[in-house]
C-alpha cells in the first residue's frame, strides 16, 4: 500500500495503537501487562489525544487494553473518534457484549473487531483466561457481531496448553467466514519479567505451526528483507499510545518518547531522542544478527528482542528459532 | 440517480478520511476500502465541509483552477457521482 510506505518515510502516525485500560475481567495467563495502580488517561485527556493524532495524520486507530469495554466511557470514546474520522480497529475478549452494545456499535466507523479466543473446549479456554463461563460468553460475542455484520479476526496466541486446539478453531473460522490469526510468540511481561515463556511451545510443535499450509501465509519469506535498511515501521508510520498516556513506537517497544500529560504529541513524535534514536537504526548496526546466515528467513522484532534481552541491537530469540526452522521447510 | 446542479451533497458519516501530504485518502472502515483523491480530488472534498450544492463547488473549481465551467461541471458530477456509487458521499435531497 503505497500510503504506508509515504507515511514510514516522512514519519506521519498512520496507525496508532491506543491502549485504554490495563483492566481487565480476565486474568489470562499469559498476559503480558503486570496489574498497577497508575492513573488512566480520562475522557477529556482522550479527546486531546485523539484531536492530536488526528492531525498529525493517524488514520487507523486500534483500541486494545486489558479488556476496553470495561471503560464505562468506551462508546462515548468510539463516538469522538468516529466523529474524527479514524477508521477503527477494536481488540477485545468480547465477554462483555451483548445484543444492545453490539446494536450501538454498528454506529462507529469499525473495520473489524480482533476477538481473543484460545480453544473451544470450556476446560482449556477458561483455564487460560482464569474465569469460568468465558468462552461461552466470548463464543455469544463473535455470533451476535457476525449476525449485525462485523468483520471479526479470531486472534489465538498458542501455548503448549491450547496447542492441540488450533485445527479446530480454524474450521469454526471458516465454517462462519471469518478470519483468523495464531501467534507462537509469547512475549515477557511489559517489565521485562520472562517467567510467562515457559508457556511458549516448544520446537516441534513451532515448526508444526509453520508448515501448517492454512496459517503459513504469516510465515512466507519477505524478499528484500537484507537490501533493507528499515528495521520496522515502529516509530516511523506506528505508534503506541498507553493508559497512562506514554507513547512507546511500538506496542512491543517499550521504551516511552514521552508522556502526553505532560506534552503534546506533535512535540513527543517530532522532537523525541528515542524516537530519532530508533528511526535511524540501520542493519550494519545489529551486529550480531547483520552477519547471521539464516537472517533472510528472520522476521526479528526490534521490541521482542529489546523485551527478551534488553538490547535494542541484539537478536530476538523466538526470532532465531522461527528463521531456523522457514530454513529448512 | 440523475444528479442534478442543484442537487445537495455531503460527505456520509461510515466513512474514515486524513488529507496526508496534500492528498487525501479515504476508508469505507466496514469494507476495508481505501481511496486516494488527487490534489484537485483533494480540493473538491475540502469544499464540502457541510451540505453544499454541486452548482457552488463548480464555481469554486472554476475560480481555483481557471477553467471553463462546463468542463468545470463535467468533471466535478463525474467525480461525485462516482464518489455517491461507492457511498463516500450522499445526496441530501
Amino acid at each position: 500500500m503505497l500510503i504506508e510506505k509515504l507515511c514510514e518515510k516522512k514519519n506521519i502516525p498512520l496507525y496508532s495503537i491506543f491502549e485504554l485500560t490495563y483492566r481487565c475481567n480476565l486474568q489470562c495467563i499469559h498476559c503480558y501487562i503486570k496489574k498497577d495502580s497508575k492513573k488512566e488517561l480520562n475522557f477529556y485527556q482522550i479527546k486531546s489525544i485523539l484531536n492530536q493524532i488526528s492531525s498529525m495524520g493517524t488514520l487507523f486507530i486500534t483500541f486494545t487494553g486489558g479488556e476496553v469495554f470495561v471503560r464505562k466511557d468506551f462508546f462515548k470514546i468510539l463516538n469522538y473518534a468516529t466523529n474524527k474520522g479514524f477508521a477503527i480497529n477494536i481488540f477485545t475478549n468480547a465477554t462483555l457484549l451483548d445484543k444492545q452494545k453490539v446494536y450501538e456499535l454498528k454506529k462507529f466507523n469499525i473495520s473489524e473487531m480482533g476477538i481473543s479466543l484460545y480453544s473451544l473446549r470450556d476446560e482449556i479456554h477458561d483455564y487460560i483466561t482464569g474465569v469460568r463461563g468465558s468462552l461461552k460468553k466470548t463464543l455469544k460475542g463473535i455470533y451476535i457481531l457476525k449476525e449485525r455484520g462485523f468483520n471479526i479476526k479470531v486472534k489465538c496466541p498458542l501455548m503448549k496448553v491450547n496447542y492441540s486446539d488450533y485445527s479446530q478453531i480454524i474450521d469454526f473460522c471458516n465454517r462462519l467466514k471469518i478470519k483468523y490469526l495464531f501467534d507462537p510468540v509469547i512475549v515477557p511481561y511489559n517489565d521485562g519479567d520472562k517467567s510467562i515463556l515457559s508457556l511458549r511451545l516448544d520446537k516441534t510443535q513451532i515448526e508444526k505451526i509453520i508448515r501448517d499450509i492454512r496459517i503459513v501465509k504469516r510465515y512466507k519469506i519477505k524478499k528484500g528483507f537484507l537490501k533493507s535498511n528499515v528495521l520496522c515501521s515502529a516509530g516511523k508510520n506506528f505508534c503506541s499510545i498507553s493508559p497512562y498516556g506514554d507513547v512507546y513506537p511500538c506496542i512491543q517497544l517499550l521504551i516511552s518518547a514521552g508522556n502526553l500529560k505532560e506534552s503534546k504529541f506533535k512535540k513527543i513524535w517530532n522532537h523525541s531522542k528515542v524516537l530519532k534514536n530508533i528511526r535511524e537504526i540501520k542493519m550494519g548496526e545489529l551486529k550480531i544478527c547483520k552477519n547471521c546466515d539464516i537472517i533472510y528467513y528472520c522476521n526479528r522484532c526490534p521490541g521482542l528482542a529489546h523485551l527478551e534481552d534488553g538490547n535494542l541491537y541484539g537478536p530476538s530469540k523466538i526470532a532465531c528459532e522461527i528463521a531456523k526452522i522457514r530454513k529448512n521447510l | 440517480m440523475y444528479q442534478r446542479i442543484d442537487h445537495r451533497i455531503r460527505k456520509s458519516k461510515k466513512i474514515a478520511s486524513r488529507i496526508i501530504e496534500g492528498n487525501t485518502y479515504v476508508v469505507i472502515p466496514e469494507k476495508r476500502a481505501l481511496y486516494k483523491f488527487n490534489k484537485v480530488g483533494t480540493y473538491i472534498w475540502k469544499c464540502i465541509s457541510n451540505d453544499i450544492r454541486v452548482k457552488c463547488i463548480v464555481r469554486k473549481v472554476c475560480k481555483k483552477y481557471d477553467v471553463s465551467e462546463k468542463r468545470a461541471e463535467k468533471d466535478v458530477k463525474n467525480f461525485i457521482k462516482d464518489l455517491v456509487k461507492k457511498n463516500i458521499l450522499e445526496y441530501v435531497d
